[in-house]
């Protein structure tokens, strides 16, 4: 039946063949995102879903959860020069691997709302030493390497160990909050762990491409 | 024939840009954020807006408005008071803050430096406790015996202790639903200047300020319900024991 085309024919077919076969390698590669459900033959994404997991410690030094209550009051925590009791940990809640890294901030709020970097006027204690399961980026965020050997890599359902135990305010922070509050701002992020590299080869959390913008 | 020969074209150029949207997806990454927020607010403390009543130390002096702004009130003392061997000294340190403010434990500090280095103790101007308002801080506290007993002090850490909940804790001054401005009482009320100490012990005045026989007391106001790194019963109590401590350190 080729036999009967004509070479301009000939020549389309070919093109739209490789074009076809191209886009079929493409699809291949967004492979990692999607999973094949038989019965309908409906492709759907795979979820990339995290959580930050806010601790305290208790009178009796047991550690509670930090969380609001069921009027989404969180209980009122006063600033002081001594260690405040607060253990952040990320949580994967996707269903897929991982990398994660989070970021701390903290902001005086004036009573007009206006809100300022506090940054000077707080130490916040982060397992970010060498050695430790985080690291400081240097970009103002921490990467969760972990204690594994895997690059950083969070499971599904798994957890990180803490980012931050305990914070303290530091210097003339009275006069900083300007008469009003201060707000400790956590953000995390995470990104999909698979198809980031080509091999098997474990990849660094600080070589991981992919992260959301920034605020 | 030209039709047909846009039309392919039109095909390949639409199969080229499928291919390069496809290309394009590889780079969109799945992620996540997630954001929460923590509120600290901060503790205050006012100034009292009078001075303590010297004749009821716990409550304000209406016509004696604290001009000063202090919190540490001698409502008593006299600027260079003179010092005579037997005799005592008016001095009456109390602390007070605004109602409304927070609750606090309140410490005060007394720096003991009339005499010179060396002068032994029995030489050496003391006070006594006014009443059980006040505690000495276990361990931080300096009578004028060798053996450090007795209740003749010579300077130290002291802790406001009026119903404490632990004999060894300091208490709460309970300004945040008070009425009117608190006060802690006084400290002591004079300085007794020993029989035995003459001229000779005093250090002697100079153009410093620093050099001169002075008595000094300091305050340290901790904002109540500050745990810190302590736990169990009374944590707040004991964490401001502790910092008092330290604060104590750098007015020695």
């Amino acid at each position: 039946m080729l036999n009967n085309l004509s070479d301009n024919q000939k020549r389309t077919l070919a093109l739209a063949a490789i074009a076809l076969l191209a886009l079929a390698c493409m699809c291949g590669t967004l492979a990692f995102t999607v999973d094949m459900v038989p019965a309908n033959n409906v492709l759907s994404f795979g979820s990339v879903k995290v959580r930050v997991c806010e601790y305290t410690l208790n009178e009796r030094g047991e550690e509670i959860p930090f969380e609001a209550n069921e009027r989404g009051d969180y209980p009122d925590t006063k600033a002081g020069g001594s260690d405040i009791s607060r253990i952040v940990r990320v949580e994967n809640a996707g269903a897929q691997p991982e990398y994660v890294r989070a970021r701390l901030r903290m902001a005086s709020v004036a009573p007009d709302g206006s809100s300022a970097n506090a940054s000077g006027n707080v130490a916040f204690h982060v397992n970010a030493g060498e050695g430790s399961p985080w690291i400081d980026g240097g970009d103002g965020w921490y990467y969760y390497r972990g204690l594994d050997g895997r690059g950083g890599v969070l499971d599904p359902s798994a957890m990180t160990e803490s980012l931050m135990d305990s914070l303290h305010f530091v210097g003339d922070y009275h006069d900083a909050a300007r008469g009003g509050s201060y707000r400790l701002d956590i953000d995390v992020q995470a990104v999909q762990a698979k198809n980031q590299q080509a091999n098997d080869t474990v990849l660094d959390v600080l070589d991981v491409v992919g992260w959301p913008e920034a605020n | 024939m030209e039709n047909k020969k846009k039309k392919r074209y039109g095909i390949i150029a639409a199969l080229l840009l499928l291919v390069m949207a496809a290309g394009v997806g590889t780079y969109a990454w799945l992620t996540a954020q997630e954001h929460i927020d923590n509120v600290f607010t901060v503790g205050s403390f006012g100034h009292p807006e009078n001075k303590p009543d010297p004749t009821d130390p716990e409550k304000p002096d209406p016509d004696n408005p604290n001009t000063e702004k202090a919190y540490l009130f001698e409502t008593q003392w006299v600027a260079n008071s003179k010092m005579v061997p037997g005799a005592t000294v008016a001095k009456n340190p109390n602390v007070g803050i605004k109602a409304g403010s927070d609750d606090a434990y309140v410490f005060i500090y007394v720096k003991n430096a009339i005499v010179k280095p060396g002068t032994s103790l029995e030489k050496t101007p003391y006070f006594t406790l006014k009443n059980t308002n006040w505690k000495p801080v276990e361990g931080q506290v300096k009578t004028n015996q060798s053996d450090n007993s007795g209740n003749q002090y010579v300077s130290g850490l002291f802790m406001y202790s009026k119903n404490s909940a632990a004999e060894n804790l300091p208490a709460k001054l309970e300004a945040n639903k008070a009425a009117q401005d608190v006060y802690t009482d006084e400290l002591f009320t004079a300085v007794t200047i020993p029989s035995a100490m003459n001229n000779t012990d005093v250090v002697e005045t100079t153009t410093d300020p620093k050099q001169a026989p002075t008595m000094t007391v300091f305050a340290y106001i901790f904002g109540a319900g500050q745990n810190g790194t302590e736990q169990g019963e009374n944590a707040d109590a004991q964490n401001a024991l502790k910092q008092a401590k330290e604060w104590a350190k750098t007015q020695a």
